[in-house]
């Protein structure tokens, strides 16, 4: 087997080019490749240099012989001329014992193999020469390779490099070992500082997203995927980031603006609904103010014939209170619905007055309880519809007195101050306080928690609706057997009015 | 001679409302249930006051308004309304117009009746 597979085919035909002037020599090299089993030798004789030049620049050799006594090459120079003609073509060089030190310059320069041609003989020959055609093909082969190695890593390195998503290798501690340009960028670090360095956030196989702090202000947020992968012996996090401050933004604007196109539907539908009860209820109410005239006059008329005496005077008496409070609520209902206030014009007021006026009416209430105001220096007056004004406070502050019912310290205070350009009224009470439940639906149409006959569940929402209509806001804050504060803001300049044309005001601005 | 009052409403309750109120007063007061029929009495009798509804089937208080300041433009005429919105706008361009009027609300009870009718008939006399 060994000695079948060194054999060569004979068919095997090697192109060699002999240079050299010593026929004897020639003949010799001749006749010794003559006897070659293995392969097929086409000798092409060259006696001087140029010659064989010429020859390597016609036709394809296979392998150079050359014979440095006789070759015309008398230095390393001419040496080189050689080499340079003939590239990739395996030299191999025959001299005698004094040749050496040329020949060695030669192997140094490329030359495959220096023969001694006293010792030179058939099989010597032609196995150096199929060696030396053997290394030739290795080496080219390995330059080949090297070559594709080198353009291979080049590319990895671009694609690294040029890799739009910024690419990091942390080990299992948590230590940077490799960053690209762009995770530098992203990161806002160079290279110095994280390599080596630890990363510093946490590296899970989950998609997380990385906030960016900016060294000179600023922020973003890097989504950060990763692999586990080996890397020099060792498994390691394979981290690619990507910048998506914009798509996160984006994201963010759509989902407010999902979120406000929610709010404003439902407001719609509540403005809808709340149109649709206003009516009803304006035209119930309409319809009950003739009869309501009729019983309070005869009521009166009754009264104004009996004698005080009859058992009779006081129950005329009670048909003329509970037909007047029919007809509050009927009017409560009717601002309720909105057709009396839109009558009512804007006029520049001070809230104090306004505040003075409530609590002059509700004076028969105050007794026991100590109601206090106070109004900061340089508090601006408002525009605003008066009477709905007043209802607002008379609203929030019986509600107030109401809650005070039965507790320890019975006190209500108000606080009147600028608040930029707004008015803010506080209305804060010592009462029993919203439990967190209700405090949701205060403002809601028909919500009470009084007993039956002592709310219509009416007075929020109409103070809601009339701060609305003055572009203002009305807050509540509550502790559940602490206390209630209401906060109203008014603005100071006619913005309910450019409200009601154009888009709703934005009492934060 | 007694002072006329005139009452102007298709509400019967309205109607009767003032008639008690006004029971022992002396006035002599008048009704009637439509706007057409109000403006029959004005042409017929000389009224010092008139109490007019705003909501009425036929011509409706603003137009039975004008029509009677046409006849009179000196008599006090007070709207009783629970102001409703569809007649206010039109009272609203009737007093643009130079109409005089005066507005009350609706209801109104026996004492603040008389009190208004007291105020506008009886009038310290001018001295000349």
């Amino acid at each position: 087997m060994q000695q079948f597979a060194i054999q060569k085919p004979k068919s095997e035909v090697i192109k060699v080019l002999l240079i050299g002037d010593n026929h004897e020599d020639i003949s010799f090299i001749d006749e010794m490749l003559a006897k070659a089993t293995n392969a097929y030798f086409d000798i092409k004789p060259a006696t001087q240099l140029s010659a064989g030049l010429k020859c390597l620049a016609q036709e394809k050799i296979d392998i150079i012989l050359l014979d440095l006594p006789t070759s015309g090459i008398h230095g390393i120079a001419d040496f080189d001329r050689l080499q340079a003609q003939a590239v990739g073509v395996p030299v191999v060089v025959l001299g005698g014992v004094n040749d050496e030190v040329l020949a060695a310059s030669a192997l140094q320069k490329g030359a495959q193999d220096y023969l001694i041609k006293s010792q030179l003989d058939s099989n010597l020959l032609e196995r150096s020469i199929h060696y030396v055609m053997e290394r030739q093909r290795i080496q080219a082969e390995l330059e080949h390779r090297t070559h594709e190695w080198q353009s291979l890593l080049y590319s990895l390195d671009n694609i690294i490099k040029k890799n739009p998503d910024g690419i990091i290798i942390v080990n299992r501690k948590g230590i940077v070992f490799f960053v690209n340009p762009v995770a530098e960028s992203l990161l806002h670090r160079r290279s110095d500082e994280l390599i080596g360095e630890m990363f510093g956030f946490p590296v899970t196989s989950e998609r997380t997203n990385l906030d960016i702090i900016h060294k000179g202000g600023g922020s973003s947020t890097v989504e950060m995927h990763v692999v586990e992968m080996e890397w020099k012996g060792e498994i390691v996090y394979l981290a690619s980031l990507r910048d998506i401050t914009e798509r996160k933004e984006a994201q963010e604007a759509l989902q407010k603006a999902y979120s406000d196109l929610q709010e404003s539907q439902v407001q719609l539908i509540q403005l809808a609904k709340m149109s649709a009860v206003g009516t009803l209820v304006a035209g119930v109410a309409h319809e009950l103010n003739n009869p309501m005239m009729g019983i309070l006059n005869y009521s009166q008329y009754c009264l104004k014939h009996t004698s005080e005496d009859d058992k009779l005077y006081p129950v005329l008496q009670d048909i003329q209170q509970e037909t007047q409070r029919c007809i509050d609520i009927v009017k409560n209902l009717l601002t309720f619905s909105r057709t009396e206030r839109e009558e009512e014009s804007y006029q520049k007021k001070s809230c104090t007055v306004i505040l003075e006026r409530v609590l002059k009416l509700l004076s028969y209430r105050t007794v026991q309880q100590s109601v206090t105001y106070h109004t900061a220096d340089g508090t601006p007056e408002v525009w605003m519809k008066a009477n709905g004004i007043q209802q607002v406070f008379l609203n929030l502050i019986s509600n107030a007195l109401d809650a005070l019912d039965g507790r320890e310290k019975e006190e209500v205070h108000i606080d009147i101050r600028r608040n930029g350009d707004f008015v803010q009224v506080t209305i804060s009470d010592t009462g029993v306080g919203i439990s967190p439940e209700n405090i949701q639906n205060i403002f809601d149409s028909f919500f009470t928690t009084k007993p039956v006959g002592q709310g219509t569940g009416l007075g929020l929402s109409i103070s809601h609706s009339i701060i609305e209509e003055h572009g203002g806001e009305i807050t509540c804050e509550s502790e559940s057997g602490i206390g209630t504060e209401f906060k109203v803001l008014l603005p100071i300049d006619r913005r309910a009015k450019r409200r009601d044309q154009n888009e709703k005001a934005n009492p934060s601005n | 001679m007694r002072k006329q009052i005139l009452v102007i409403d298709d509400d019967k309750a309205v109607r009767k409302s003032f008639l008690l109120a006004f029971e022992d007063a002396d006035y002599a007061v008048d009704t009637a249930e439509s706007g057409e029929k109000g403006i029959e009495k004005v042409q017929d009798t000389k009224v010092g006051l008139i109490f007019l509804d705003l909501k009425m089937p036929g011509i409706d208080g603003v137009e039975t308004l004008r029509r009677i300041r046409k006849l009179d433009s000196d008599v006090p005429i007070y709207i009783v309304t629970a102001f409703h919105k569809a007649f206010l706008d039109k009272l609203g361009a009737a007093a643009e117009d130079g109409l005089n009027f005066e507005i009350i609300s609706k209801p109104i009870g026996a004492d603040k009746i008389n009190l208004l009718a007291r105020s506008v008939l009886e009038k310290p006399v001018e001295v000349q």
